[in-house]
């Protein structure tokens, strides 16, 4: 599902001209159409019933706790769907020389009364509705007190962090808890500074901010709401893999060996054991890490991003091919994982550095 | 600036559309409020408290109707009724003198009034004035003088002034009794019918109170306020109640919490007893004399509902209080009613009924048999005679015995054969056996499996006769004679702890008939073991086990040949006939691989084995095996004596979380009672389906308990918490209570109960005696209750006051004849320490609530008129139709023969002796001994018997006490043997039973003709 998801991913975001071809090619802009919308919500809603039919489905997704991200996976379909359909509206116009949907006249006010205020009393009147039915319906869930000798299984993380529990499969706890999280804040505080691009400011466009607007969508969507999804629903016991009809049996064993690269590398490969010598040991991983972070670069900009790197200048396109690199190691991991059965590219236990 | 008529395009939106919006969005949000609020106030119990109050309003409307009929219609009451209406009539009559007298009194009420102030007045001035001339004679003499003239003055003044009032206080008390005394009968007949309608009243004040119909206009607008919603925090008559205890909690963790138990907001009946044939949930707690009410031992404000019924105390509605079914059926029916499920996030649910006494043992776990919890004690009971606590650590058990044979001398008992056939299915020998089952159950009966079994037991077998030690058998003298032996083990009293009983279609299992399973069924001894060693039993168990509970008979040597004659002839043919199977070496080779693989890589494992020869191997895997198995906990075995148990600990098994079991494949309901219900039933099931080498399955064996023994056991289980009961409540550590605790447990171990009877309980022997009785006397003999009890072990309720404990320690560790009728032997248990011997007499001691102080021996006077008067109404008595008095017979014949005299001075307590005297059926119901005739003073008023009882007697009677004390004291001074046990025996060789026969013949008794005594 995740390949899937992935090799799909860019065409429906093309960054790049390359990509936008293939996108136009399989029509794939009427996505944002109204009837696009309808259809992705009919194919949601479907989904959703269909499999309430199933007994496990249901205990999972009518969890008092998990209703708000089954909420969650409907609005955000929704709004990505608004905003992608305005950028694509914008874009056609654009095209036609006609002024955006969001242009108006500098002289052309409204009154804050009652245009604005008004409707947002409406909005707040039925709000306070939604959240007065839903108390009602699913009351809070009291369990009964805490046991120190009983942990309950799955214990899951808020949903705001499933994100990062989600990660902590893959990487060591340092890289996922303390040097991801803090670079997305440092990659999000950055942003206003590595987007030079004046163009599409103000109003929704995709053509004029392909670049930002798919490389965030792809940090937004794909790292970060689907990893909420998959440790919502599709992570049970032991934090197993369960599919969505699949029962949430605490017994479950999946075979799960591991082995580090420089086991792969002296053991497997070589053949001889693995050496004293730290370094030496490791010296795969870091090769394959240095040459990711210092190889790369140059590379790309002279390649496939030499537009990029030429408009953002030297010291801009690094930080940004930094960030990138660094967004895009969690799915290569993934499948490192998933195809190798990768534990750790570099390992020093001794001094509790893995990556 | 903007145009009016083109005001609609001058907004964003079109604002009807957005006022519409709103409205609807408004209306909506109003209708969502007022859902939020019924769905607040709407709640379960509210309907159930309104139920209630119907039922309580109909029973009082009820109990009303009953109350009026009573003094309705009758004639007095009729009468009182006239009279009122008399009384009244003449009232009215003299109305106006009435009003004439009313009047005058309210004007002397205000002349009095008047007087009375003006006195206070004058009162007040002498007072001020008093202390001014005190003052002055202090400190300014020269006013004194003047002063003193006015005080004089107005002294004078004030009692004139208080000369009137009390005249007019007279005045008034005349006038008013005066006006009351018109209305005098009236308010008496009045009082009558009070009397009369009190009932009535009470109960038409409660109906006020409590039925709408019945309140005035105010009273019922108030009882509609009342409980609104929003107002309903002021003073609702449907809330929740609670009980709060503070000092029973819950632990949370950081702190520890009161429990809060809110069941009787909707259980409104449980502490009136007048709902107690009404239906759930108002029907009243049984046994409130026992539970809730404030003079029971249990009362609801200290202890609460959830303590012992478990639950949550919290909630307030069926399902959020976790209530739990008893059955499936009854599961279904809650279902059906109140779309039941069980609330999973609670650890402690309620227990199902069937389990309720569970609850009793967290505070009264040190007792042996708790009152009013026979479940409970019949499961802990079974556990003590199954010897869980042998596999099983259980605090309360940890210094038991094991409950199994001494297996250290086994090849002198047994042959191979027999413990091989023994081993693999123990109730095929003996269908009671207690004695489980290891092997061919379903974890282990597949071909491979059974073929390693045998192997095993193959093992073990050779094991334990490797190591058996030397046992010198003694021989007998003689071949023994079967028949006597048979009356022998019929009369001697081993149904006490035995059985013979070759049918395995028994009753229920109970407390009682758990005693006679104290020892080992005798079916099939013949065919288990040798003469020579039954022999050697009997005559001394400790010979070969030293740990044994049997106790010693004090057979002689014939008496032992004859019972040994009787059993050998019990036999169990088709046991022996059960075919070994042959040593396969092989699969041991097999086995001791296994084992030696646990601590040896596969290599040397095999180097190690190959060294071994098939006995050394045979041993080896023995010594595993039993470890493994765990044998060694209801067994001695050599080389295992300071193996410890094997199995879990259960000592707090009922605070298991139930997530903690593992129900494997199995599916029953996901709770603890199903669980250990499961696990006793079918011990291994557990294992079904699951792959696992042979030692990695389960290992428990399988006792195959029946549906009421697994339900008790599982009841004593679930009462095994962690609770953290303050010691306040539990039943007081003081030192009767510990003598008593450990009085009973030692009765328990060694099953004094199987012969004797205490407070009630205890006599399983009675029917043997019965048999007995019937076999060799007739059927009639068998069914006379008196003539079974006078040849049954004692009744011990009064064994405290009534022996003297140096006596008693002397006798428990010496036994000697006292009652010389009774065939049933008081055997020696030579096991017991003094120290024990002692916890027992201390026993019987706090138990009558006798002080442990020294007594003397008791100082009898010959000179004194009571001794001479109670020694002639000895003699006036014949006490010595039935008594032995040293080595002289009574006169009787044997069945009524009684105690030798002799042993009273040193045996017996004179106080109980004289209250023994006074009225013997008082201590032993059903007892032949009667009440000596002591005249009073009226009968000795006649000529002939105050000749007939003599002088002494005489001048004392009427005072039965005195009397009384002096029979007790002539009895103190008879002499003689003390143990006769010989001269009896001798009387009973020459004579036989022959008296039985002759009291009610039946025409059965030919046997005894042949039986040469």
């Amino acid at each position: 599902m995740l390949t899937f998801i992935l090799l799909t991913f860019f065409f429906i975001f093309p960054p790049s001209d390359w990509f936008y071809k293939w996108n136009k090619k399989f029509k794939l802009d009427l996505i944002w159409t109204n009837k696009g919308g309808i259809l992705i919500l009919l194919g949601l809603l479907t989904f959703f019933l269909f499999g309430l039919t199933d007994e496990n489905f249901k205990l999972i997704a009518l969890k008092p706790d998990n209703v708000p991200i089954v909420g969650l996976i409907f609005l955000v379909a929704f709004f990505t769907w608004l905003s992608m359909k305005q950028a694509t509206e914008n874009d056609k116009r654009i095209d036609n020389n006609e002024k955006v949907n969001e242009y108006h006249d500098p002289d052309d006010k409204v009154l804050t009364w009652p245009d604005l205020v008004y409707i947002e009393l409406i909005a707040l009147v039925l709000c306070t509705v939604l959240l007065v039915v839903w108390s009602i319906a699913l009351p809070a869930p009291l369990e009964q007190p805490a046991n120190p000798t009983l942990s309950p299984n799955p214990s899951k993380a808020p949903w705001y962090f499933l994100g990062l529990q989600e990660m902590l499969v893959y990487f060591d706890p340092w890289i996922a808890g303390v040097l991801f999280p803090t670079l997305m804040l440092i990659g999000l505080m950055a942003i206003p500074y590595l987007d030079t691009n004046k163009e599409g400011v103000g109003y929704y466009s995709f053509k004029q901010r392909k670049m930002a607007v798919s490389f965030f969508m792809f940090g937004w969507l794909v790292l970060w709401v689907l990893l909420i999804v998959i440790g919502t629903f599709l992570r049970g016991p032991n934090w197993n893999f369960f599919g969505p009809f699949e029962y949430w049996d605490i017994h479950k064993l999946e075979p799960l060996t591991n082995i580090n690269l420089s086991d792969y590398i002296y053991i497997i490969w070589f053949r001889s054991g693995l050496p004293e010598n730290i370094l030496l040991r490791e010296i795969g991983g870091f090769i394959l890490i240095l040459g990711y972070f210092l190889i790369l670069p140059p590379l790309f900009a002279k390649t496939m991003l030499k537009k990029l790197y030429q408009k953002l200048g030297n010291f801009r396109y690094s930080v940004f091919i930094i960030l990138i690199l660094f967004a895009m190691s969690l799915p290569i991991k993934m499948y490192l994982r998933w195809l190798f059965n990768l534990k750790y590219i570099i390992a020093i236990p001794e001094y509790f550095f893995n990556i | 600036m903007i145009e009016k008529k083109e005001n609609i395009q001058e907004r964003l939106y079109n604002i009807s559309n957005l006022n519409i919006w709103f409205a609807i969005s408004s209306v909506i949000f109003f209708a969502v409020l007022i859902w939020s609020f019924v769905d607040d106030y709407s709640r379960s119990w509210k309907d159930y408290q309104r139920d209630f109050r119907k039922l309580q309003i109909e029973k009082t409307n009820e109990e009303f109707e009953k109350a009026t009929i009573l003094f309705e219609g009758t004639a007095e009451y009729k009468d009182i009724q006239k009279r009122l209406s008399d009384f009244k009539e003449l009232y009215n009559q003299k109305s106006e003198e009435i009003t004439r007298a009313e009047e005058e009194l309210l004007k002397k009420d205000a002349i009095l009034y008047r007087v009375q102030q003006e006195f206070n007045f004058s009162k007040a001035n002498y007072d001020a004035l008093k202390y001014k001339y005190e003052e002055a004679v202090t400190h300014h003499l020269s006013e004194a003088n003047e002063l003193e003239e006015k005080l004089e003055k107005i002294h004078t003044g004030m009692l004139g002034d208080q000369l009137v009032l009390e005249t007019a206080q007279d005045d008034y008390d005349e006038q008013s009794a005066l006006v009351k005394q018109f209305s005098k009968e009236i308010n008496e007949t009045k009082e009558e019918k009070g009397k009369l309608t009190k009932q009535a009243t009470l109960i038409e004040r409660k109906l006020i109170n409590l039925d709408p119909v019945h309140m005035d206009f105010s009273n019922r607008i108030g009882n509609v306020i009342r409980d609104l919603p929003f107002i309903d925090f002021l003073s609702p008559y449907y809330k929740v109640e609670q009980i709060v205890v503070n000092d029973i909690t819950d632990n949370v963790n950081f702190t520890r919490v009161p429990k809060v138990d809110r069941c009787m907001t909707c259980h409104k009946g449980i502490l009136d007893q007048e709902f107690e044939s009404d239906t759930q949930p108002f029907k009243a707690h049984p046994r409130l004399d026992l539970y809730l009410s404030s003079t029971s031992p249990h009362p609801v404000e200290e202890f609460g509902c959830t303590s012992c019924h478990g639950g949550r105390g919290r909630g307030t509605d069926f399902i959020s209080t976790v209530h739990m079914p008893s059955s499936p059926e009854q599961e279904k029916e809650w279902e059906e009613k109140y779309d039941w499920h069980q609330l999973h996030h609670w650890d402690i649910p309620m227990l199902p009924a069937q389990y309720i006494e569970a609850s009793c043992f967290k505070c009264h776990s040190s007792e042996t048999s708790i009152k009013n919890a026979d479940k409970l004690n019949l499961g802990l009971n079974l556990m003590e005679r199954t010897g869980c606590f042998g596999c099983h650590k259980i605090e309360k058990y940890k210094d038991r015995d094991k409950i199994g044979p001494n297996l250290g001398k086994l090849a002198s008992k047994v042959t191979k054969d027999w413990a091989y056939n023994w081993i693999s299915d123990p109730k095929s020998f003996r269908h009671n056996t207690w004695m489980p089952r290891f092997f061919n159950q379903p974890n282990n009966n597949d071909a491979e499996s059974q073929k390693r079994s045998k192997q095993e037991i193959h093992s073990i077998v050779y094991y334990l006769f490797e190591h058996s030690t030397d046992f010198k058998m003694d021989s007998r003298p003689l071949e023994g004679d079967i028949q006597k032996g048979e009356i022998l083990v019929s009369s001697l009293g081993c149904f006490g702890c035995h059985r013979i009983e070759s049918d395995p279609s028994q009753g229920k299992t109970t407390i009682e008939t758990l005693r006679r399973d104290h020892g080992p069924n005798l079916i099939g001894i013949g065919s288990k073991t040798t003469p020579d060693w039954v022999y050697t039993w009997l005559k001394d168990p400790q010979k070969y086990s030293a740990s044994t509970k049997m106790p010693n008979l004090r057979l002689t040597d014939g008496e032992a040949a004859d019972i040994t004659a009787y059993l050998s002839r019990l036999t169990k043919e088709d046991f022996l006939e059960k075919k070994v199977s042959s040593l396969d070496e092989t699969i041991v080779d097999n086995i001791v691989l296994d084992f030696l693989k646990k601590m040896n890589s596969d290599k040397d494992a095999r180097i190690k084995r190959a060294k071994m020869n098939l006995g050394e191997k045979l041993d080896f895997n023995g010594k595993k095996l039993i470890r493994m198995y765990g044998c060694f906990g209801c067994h001695d075995i050599p080389g295992f004596e300071n193996d410890k148990p094997i199995g879990t600990e259960l000592t707090f098994e009922g605070s298991k979380l139930v997530e903690k079991l593992d129900f494997g494949f199995i599916e029953i309901p996901h709770s603890r009672e199903a669980w250990f219900t499961q696990k006793l039933e079918e011990p291994r099931i557990f294992d079904q389906g699951k792959v696992k080498l042979p030692d990695e399955k389960l290992r428990m064996p399988n006792f195959e308990f029946t549906e009421i023994e697994i339900e008790a056991i599982v009841t004593a289980l679930i009462g095994f918490v962690k609770a953290e009961i303050p010691e306040a409540k539990k039943p007081a550590r003081n030192d009767r209570n510990l003598a008593i605790e450990e009085g009973e447990k030692l009765i328990r171990i060694y099953n004094c109960l199987g012969c004797h009877t205490i407070d009630g309980k205890g006599g399983a022997i009675r029917s043997t005696i019965a048999t007995w009785l019937g076999d060799i006397a007739g059927s009639s003999s068998a069914e006379d209750a008196g003539l079974v009890q006078s040849f049954s072990p004692p009744i011990l309720d009064t064994e405290g006051r009534k022996v003297q404990p140096e006596w008693l320690f002397d006798f428990l560790k010496h036994p000697s004849m006292i009652r010389p009728n009774i065939q049933v032997r008081m055997p020696s248990f030579m096991m017991i320490s003094d120290e024990d011997w002692n916890k027992i007499i201390k026993y019987f001691q706090v138990k009558d609530g006798q002080t442990l102080v020294y007594e003397d021996s008791h100082q009898v006077s010959k000179f004194t008129s009571s001794f001479r008067a109670g020694e002639r109404l000895q003699e006036l008595g014949e006490c010595n139709k039935c008594h032995f008095y040293g080595t002289t017979f009574p006169t009787q014949s044997a069945e009524t023969w009684a105690p030798n005299l002799a042993l009273v001075k040193e045996r017996l307590r004179p106080e109980w002796v004289s209250a023994w005297l006074n009225d013997p059926q008082e201590f032993i119901k059903g007892t032949k001994m009667p009440a000596p005739s002591i005249p009073t003073a009226e009968e000795v008023k006649d000529p002939y018997v105050l000749e007939f009882v003599g002088e002494d007697v005489a001048a004392l009677a009427g005072n039965r006490d005195v009397l009384i004390n002096g029979l007790t004291d002539y009895l103190y001074t008879i002499t003689g043997k003390t143990d006769i046990s010989q001269e009896v025996r001798d009387y009973f060789n020459e004579n036989g039973y022959n008296f039985l026969k002759d009291e009610e013949f039946e025409g059965t008794g030919d046997e005894w003709d042949d039986v040469d005594w």
